[in-house]
């Protein structure tokens, strides 16, 4: 009986049956899995929960996962969801009531907005204000950037350049601001959670 | 008188094996990369070593699977009847795919930091299953399969054989990019070099044995698919684990991904080299030949 361990001396001058077909198939198989993968990671990005304040009439599909805070302590807004994985900022959205006078109009309180915003905000600039459109509804946009530094010293954060949108809609006498904030670096690549919640959200 | 003549028993003749021992080789490779850590962990314990972040420590931590490689294999091959052409281009090319290829994808297109990382157990093992698992297998497969497949394979260990290089090439760019992106501390990087070395090598050895019993096995038309998909789901899977495992309570944190990882990796490689084994066994008898061992 003689020694082996080489199969090339078994007879086998060519590939198997079937070689090729393994190989091809292995290939769509891969591509399958990676598109799949991409299904997966979209539907787990845009994957949204329904929050509903029935004191204040809203309601809308926030982010799932996303930190809901609707007991702010200044008041200035009803309801904030906040990623809290964002780096290097948080991005949130935000939904925001101030009462107007009957004859107000969404453009006054973007107006307000914009004056109000250097006190609020360090080297607030805006970039644009336009007259869009939210379902039925006559809106106002106002695009603007600042910059975010951290309270606390001790955490030594370099500053982030933050862009943001509100979005005003008028509900009788109502102005409702929809807010969404991000670190500029990011945010056209998670501005469709803000697009998403604005088709979803009824007031 | 008759005179009487001692004669000595005929020798037999031993016929050498012609072939580096894969699995020695291996073996070697881990257990050294395995002291090196544990040297390094229980030196910070003892407050030896300082426990700092090091940019060169840690790039050396990195190479160093490359080096064990090298010597224990590469240079092993130069002493044998028969040795294995192509292994330091294989680990060359996987090193490319996976930098130019493989973590582009993962960076540009699946961002598991924004879904993955927090996702519940079994998310997490379909998420990876589908995007990183079968990306990084995908990527090694490739690189066998398009260079030194068929060609260079004469028998089932040289799947395992070539599938270390490919591990390493792309474990290497894993780790590379860790350690200088996160900047772990000494400890923390010696742990995780090993852990992504062991997954790697662990689960491209078992594509290996895919790859070689499609050349030398009967095998069915979906062999290879499975193969991917195996390897790609044991990964994961390792990786869903591994979350249990840092969060177990432990000490350290990353000491539970360490004791996880020597267990599988015992486990996998120990079914790998009992399917190859096996299977040259019934090859063997099938033919009619004497196996060399």
């Amino acid at each position: 009986m003689r020694a082996f361990d080489r199969f090339d001396e078994l007879d086998q001058q060519s590939l198997p049956q079937g070689t090729q077909v393994n190989s091809l198939l292995a290939i769509a198989t891969v591509l399958a899995m990676l598109g799949l993968g991409v299904v997966i990671r979209n539907n787990t990005l845009a994957a949204t929960t329904v929050y509903e304040d029935r004191i204040n009439g809203v309601t809308a599909q926030l982010p799932a996962n996303w930190l809901i805070d609707a007991e702010p302590e200044d008041q200035t807004y009803i309801f904030r969801a906040t990623d809290t994985g964002g780096i290097p900022f948080k991005t949130y959205i935000q939904v925001s009531i101030v009462t107007v006078g009957a004859d107000a109009n969404p453009r006054n309180v973007i107006d307000a907005l914009n004056v109000l915003g250097p006190a609020r905000l360090s080297i607030y600039h805006v970039v644009s204000i336009e007259e869009t459109r939210l379902g039925d509804d006559v809106a106002t946009r106002i695009t603007y950037f600042y910059v975010d530094t951290e309270e606390n010293p001790f955490l030594e954060t370099e500053p982030t350049v933050v862009e943001g949108v509100d979005l005003v809609v008028i509900r009788r006498n109502q102005a409702l601001i929809f807010t969404f904030r991000d670190a500029a670096a990011t945010f056209e690549e998670n501005e469709f959670y803000f697009r998403n919640f604005l088709e979803t959200v009824e007031y | 008188m008759l005179e009487y003549q001692l004669l000595s028993p005929e020798e037999e003749s031993g016929e050498l094996y012609p072939y580096r021992r894969v699995w020695r080789s291996l073996i070697l490779e881990m257990v050294v990369l395995l002291l090196v850590a544990a040297a390094v962990f229980i030196g910070v314990q003892l407050d030896i070593i300082e426990d700092a972040y090091s940019r060169t420590g840690n790039i050396l931590l990195a190479l160093l699977p490359i080096g064990l490689f090298y010597v224990f294999s590469v240079r092993s091959e130069q002493r044998v009847a028969e040795p294995r052409q192509g292994l330091l281009v294989v680990l060359l090319l996987s090193v490319i795919v996976a930098n130019g290829v493989a973590w582009t994808v993962i960076q540009e297109v699946f961002t598991p930091d924004r879904w993955l990382v927090e996702a519940g157990f079994f998310s997490r093992i379909i998420g990876y299953t589908f995007t990183l698992g079968i990306l990084a297998e995908f990527c090694k497969y490739a690189v066998i399969r398009y260079t030194v497949w068929p060609d260079r394979f004469r028998y089932r260990l040289d799947g395992v054989a070539y599938s270390v290089p490919a591990a390493l090439g792309y474990a290497l760019v894993v780790n590379l990019h860790f350690l200088l992106q996160d900047e772990p501390t000494i400890s923390a990087a010696a742990i995780r070099v090993l852990v992504n070395v062991y997954l790697h090598i662990t689960v491209g050895a078992l594509m290996g044995y895919f790859l070689a019993e499609l050349l030398i096995g009967r095998v069915p038309f979906f062999w290879l698919p499975f193969g991917l998909f195996l390897a790609s789901f044991i990964s994961s899977l390792f990786i869903a684990f591994r979350r249990i495992a840092v969060v177990s309570g432990l000490g350290s944190r990353d000491i539970g991904g360490l004791l996880l990882v020597l267990g599988f990796t015992v486990f996998v490689l120990g079914a790998v080299a009992f399917l190859i084994d096996s299977a040259d066994e019934r090859t063997a008898a099938r033919a009619g030949l004497r196996r060399l061992r």
